[in-house]
């Protein structure tokens, strides 16, 4: 998988970890771990890591979901 | 940009009313008679309430020094709370009438964690490059 498609995909499961309703935490913050786990398998890097240095994007890529949603729920409430 | 229909409070007034709830959490978590299953619910609200004034007074911004700290204190609080409902709750168990499992609130708790490491870990921007060069190649 191309670099920026498994940035992208911890990034999401990571929104959704932090999103999601709370009997589906575990599920995501699991799948977060994994694409971490798999990432960093052949590296010295740790989880820890690599969380903190994907700390600033994952920031902006949480302002774009939520925009996103809020730009939809904005939609919603002007429907008559 | 046109700005959302739904009111938002002002930011400072936001981070006060996150500050209230989640210190007035901290006082019954201190009681002399807890109650659990009550505080499980009133802790993940709390935190939910945390990450909707993060994400608009932090995130994408440049919050005030007082705005920060505040940030930085409640975080601290709520991971605090989290650590002690967690192992109450590998003790006793998670109340049925949470709705969630024990590795439900554990990860609620590691994701107050990895906010620590995001906004006070430290690490130097030449150390995150080697980092994401390391793991996923240049770019």
């Amino acid at each position: 998988m191309p670099r920026d498609e498994r940035i992208e995909a911890i990034l999401a499961a990571w929104y959704e970890m932090e999103e999601c309703s709370p009997p589906e935490k575990a599920k995501w913050r699991d799948q977060r771990n994994k694409l971490i786990e798999e990432a960093t398998a052949s590296t010295r890097s740790c989880r820890q890591e690599l969380l903190e240095a994907l700390g600033p994007r994952f920031l902006d890529y949480r302002v774009a979901r939520r925009k996103e949603h809020r730009a939809k729920m904005a939609q919603i409430l002007r429907q008559p | 940009m046109k700005e959302s229909p739904v009111l938002q409070p002002p930011r400072s007034g936001r981070w006060e009313a996150v500050q209230l709830l989640t210190a007035k959490n901290a006082e019954d978590m201190a009681a002399r008679e807890l109650n659990l299953p009550f505080q499980l619910p009133v802790w993940v609200r709390d935190v939910q309430i945390f990450q909707d004034a993060e994400a608009e007074g932090i995130i994408g911004r440049e919050p005030s020094a007082p705005e920060r700290q505040a940030h930085k204190e409640i975080l601290a609080m709520l991971t605090a709370q989290g650590e002690f409902l967690v192992n109450r709750f590998r003790e006793q168990g998670v109340p049925e009438q949470a709705g969630m499992k024990l590795a439900d609130v554990e990860a609620i708790l590691e994701a107050l964690y990895d906010k620590q490491r995001v906004f006070f870990g430290g690490m130097s921007e030449q150390r995150r490059a080697q980092v994401l060069e390391e793991v996923f190649g240049a770019s």
